[in-house]
């Protein structure tokens, strides 16, 4: 098990190199100038070109490259171009607003999606059943953002019962900062909560045709039991990979439920390193995103062991 | 008279003139007042934090470098030059008291107050103002515009510095010093001598009566009042004069999107809210709890590559501009006619220095005369590159409208439409493009015009462009650089060297509880209060 994860731990060295290297290339493809952004429409050629002679832009980009790589290394990601500051601590300050936000839209998406999938999937058929599916299409079908400007105009504008737009940090406000986040969350969960829903709803379904539920219910144990023991745990191995996945993909930023809500995460960073070619922003996010995802991967498959004795990587 | 005294005489009247319409207004106030026994209700109230959505990430504050409107946002309230600018955008004495000129105009001692205070408690001399401004002119275009024909600068004692010329550019210094566009700032000699050569400012320290009290990049920027502030002597005068601090502080949220700022305003999140979509208006106005605010903001403005392929034939670029439809190009960009106006001169109308001399070529609506022309110049089908964007409020809507029209006309188009950092590398290279868009806002002083630098990727490099920028670059009286002004702008209109489509102003808004809010180009919040 150890050996296994230390496997999977340095695997992350020929991701790193790999996703580096192809992101130090595409930013450097995109047309655009850090500079000529940094210093408006209105700076002349030489200004720009100065500047980008002290910032060693003009440098070969092999020779950039190997700068780059070799401070990657050490683990210094570098300075942001526009900012000029250290590329961490930039990063830094993003990722809270973004880690709150995957794990409470996940949580809502868990909470709210396993127990309606599998109700929906024990009454199959029936009335309940019909309208869980209903909601949960809509949650999967409605755009997130849609469904928060909606939830804007209806509770911060016209009822004016939650904040419109903003972040606080639940680590230095407390509850004052949970206002801010209904809205993006329930926005943002309800979808996921949607899809995972579906999701339970099909494998109890599938779950429930396996002779160890036949067996356990010829037991005379009752349904209610039979689902909990028996069928849950192999319900929530697919539930905790898609699950997992859509955790990875919202730590690289839920950029438009960022941009609707005003919250500064990894989402608005990104966008904002593109707009403006900071390259070393571009760089290091995206290297770290692609190690969150990797490192989400791992944990899932950890859980699978929890859930599944009959799974093992010895 | 001397020149000398001719010039204090021209600030004096400067100073004086909007004292007369505030002194009927404080009448009137004093007899509402007895009349009306709420009347104190209008009293200003100090205290209490301004919530207010900026549209972008001030990533870049530093003032002598910066050419950003959301720069000029933060640092209105916090930094201050020499100069400020009066309601008409003439200069008017701010951390200085006057200035004198020598009777050859080639030596101007500027006088200094003071009792002035930085942020960290230190008082201006004149060693910062020779730090600040020894690398204001080293790394800020109109610096850099100004510094080939600075043969001396230097402190004469504690508040007096002086500068000396190799030919009069004494009144181009001054009002580039009044100017908020890359700022000529005054920061702490100690705090500018600190900083390397590339190194851009993040959080400067000014003399302005709001101090940055924190920066959360991407999320907001927090001013607070500046205890130690010692005000100007006098009422509020345009942009300057008298400032006082009411608002204990200043909040401004990071709010890319529009639609957010306008709801969060709506919503009461925000007290204030720059930008508003434009779409939204009717909503706006019909809203009893808002007030709404169209501050002159720019230009808008299509180069035309002189230097480079099709349109060194001037024949074509006159056949570009008769096509053009500026009252449907306009309104297809910022949709309500109360946000744009349609003029051709080149110096907004706010200004002393606007004319229309020259600009019958403006918004001719005539795609007859262009098919001529496009005839004529033997026009061999090749399409006109045209860089556009989306990002930009009305370049995309006035790049379709156009393309419209040029087709008509018999020219071809080719809408590139990419994001802004594109078009402003790649503009750099004149053998890529035929027209871009880009926009202008008030500078100091005609000669500064973008447009006229042969460098400026218009790339206009032209003999007699260039002896009228020197001519109208002397320091004589107004009215005689008024006359060099029409004349070069006449110019403008007959070479082509850019478009002109119209000016356009911004959409603010605020909730009924803010008040004393001066609605100009330059965004501040000394002389607002909250009810």
């Amino acid at each position: 098990m150890t050996a296994f994860i230390i496997r999977r731990l340095i695997a992350l060295i020929p991701v790193a190199l790999v996703v580096g290297t192809t992101v130090f290339g595409l930013v450097h493809l995109i047309p655009g100038d850090p500079v000529s952004v940094m210093l408006g429409p209105g700076a002349s050629s030489a200004e720009i070109d100065e500047l980008r002679d002290q910032l060693r832009l003009n440098d070969p980009l092999p020779s950039q490259y190997v700068a780059w790589l070799a401070r990657t290394v050490t683990g210094d990601l570098g300075d942001s171009i526009v900012q000029q500051r250290p590329v961490l601590t930039v990063i830094a300050e993003r990722l809270e607003p973004t880690i709150v936000l995957a794990v409470a839209a996940t949580l809502v998406g868990v909470l709210l999606g396993v127990p309606f999938g599998i109700t929906a999937a024990s009454l199959a058929g029936r009335p309940i059943d019909r309208v869980l599916m209903i909601v949960a299409v809509a949650g999967i079908s409605i755009p997130y953002f849609w469904l928060g400007l909606m939830g804007i105009i209806v509770f911060a504008v016209e009822l004016r019962w939650l904040p419109a737009t903003g972040y606080l940090s639940p680590f230095s406000e407390g509850w004052a900062s949970l206002r801010y986040l209904v809205l993006p969350v329930l926005a943002l969960g309800f979808s996921q909560a949607g899809f995972v829903a579906r999701l339970s709803r099909a494998t109890t379904l599938q779950v429930l045709q396996e002779n160890y539920i036949r067996t356990a219910r010829a037991k005379g144990m009752r349904s209610r039991r039979v689902l909990v023991r028996h069928a849950l745990r192999n319900v929530m191995i697919p539930v905790v990979t898609v699950v997992g996945l859509s955790f990875g993909v919202l730590l690289g930023g839920a950029i438009v439920t960022e941009t609707v809500f005003g919250i500064p995460g990894m989402g608005r960073l990104i966008l904002q390193a593109i707009q403006q070619r900071d390259y070393p922003i571009i760089q290091g996010a995206l290297l770290l995103v692609a190690m969150f995802n990797v490192l989400v991967n791992l944990v899932v498959d950890l859980v699978y062991v929890l859930i599944d004795p009959r799974i093992s990587y010895s | 008279m001397t020149d000398d005294q001719h010039h204090a005489t021209q600030f004096e009247r400067e100073i004086r003139m909007p004292h007369t319409p505030l002194r009927r207004m404080s009448l009137i106030l004093a007899f509402t007042l007895l009349l009306a026994p709420l009347g104190a209700a209008l009293a200003q109230s100090s205290g209490g934090t301004l919530r207010v959505a900026i549209n972008s990430d001030p990533s870049n504050l530093d003032p002598h470098r910066s050419t950003a409107f959301i720069t000029r946002v933060v640092l209105g309230s916090v930094v201050e030059g020499l100069f400020n600018l009066d309601e008409n955008y003439q200069p008017i004495p701010e951390l200085a008291t006057g200035f004198e000129a020598s009777d050859d105009r080639l030596t101007y001692t500027i006088s200094l107050r003071d009792d002035v205070v930085f942020h960290d408690g230190s008082v201006m001399t004149s060693a910062d103002v020779v730090a600040s401004l020894t690398r204001w002119l080293a790394l800020s275009t109109p610096g850099r515009n100004l510094s080939p024909d600075i043969t001396g600068f230097e402190a004469i004692d504690d508040h007096t510095v002086q500068f000396t010329f190799s030919r009069p550019i004494g009144a181009l210094l001054i009002s580039a010093l009044a100017f908020s566009y890359q700022a000529p700032a005054i920061l702490p000699a100690a705090f500018v001598e600190a900083l390397d050569e590339a190194e851009v400012i993040r959080q400067p320290i000014g003399t302005g009566p709001y101090k940055i009290a924190s920066i959360q990049s991407g999320n907001q920027v927090r001013l607070e009042r500046h205890d130690d502030y010692a005000a100007r002597d006098e009422d509020p005068i345009g942009m300057g004069g008298g400032k006082t601090a009411y608002l204990d502080a200043v909040v401004l949220f990071v709010t890319p999107e529009a639609a957010v700022r306008a709801s969060g305003l709506e919503a009461g999140d925000f007290d204030f809210a720059l930008g508003l979509p434009s779409d939204g208006l009717p909503r706006f106005s019909a809203n009893p709890n808002l007030t709404l605010y169209t501050p002159y903001q720019g230009s808008l403005d299509i180069a035309l590559n002189s230097s480079e392929g099709m349109f060194t034939d001037l024949r074509l670029r006159q056949a570009f501009v008769a096509a053009l439809d500026m009252d449907t190009m306009m309104l297809a960009a910022f949709g309500d006619p109360s946000l744009y106006r349609i003029d051709g001169g080149l110096w907004p109308q706010e200004t002393a220095w606007w004319t229309d001399a020259g600009t019958d070529p403006y918004n001719q609506k005539d795609v007859e005369r262009a098919r001529q022309l496009v005839e004529e110049a033997g026009y061999d089908g090749s399409p006109i590159r045209w860089m556009t964007t989306r990002e930009n409020q009305g370049y995309y809507e006035t790049a379709v409208v156009a393309s419209q029209l040029l087709q008509q006309a018999g020219f071809m188009v080719e809408l590139e439409v990419v994001d802004f950092a594109t078009i402003l590398s790649r503009r750099r290279d004149a053998s890529v493009w035929d027209v871009f868009q880009t926009g202008f806002s008030i500078q100091p002083d005609p000669t500064q015009y973008l447009v006229f630098d042969c460098n400026w990727p218009a790339f206009w490099c032209d003999a007699e462009k260039d002896r009228l920028v020197e001519e109208l670059g002397v320091d004589r009286d107004f009215d005689e650089r008024y006359a060099i002004w029409e004349e070069l702008q006449s110019y403008y209109w007959e070479f082509h060297p850019a478009v002109k489509v119209g000016d356009y102003f911004n959409l603010y808004g605020s909730s009924n509880r803010v008040n004393g809010y001066a609605s100009l180009n330059q965004v501040f919040w000394y002389n607002v209060w909250l009810d």
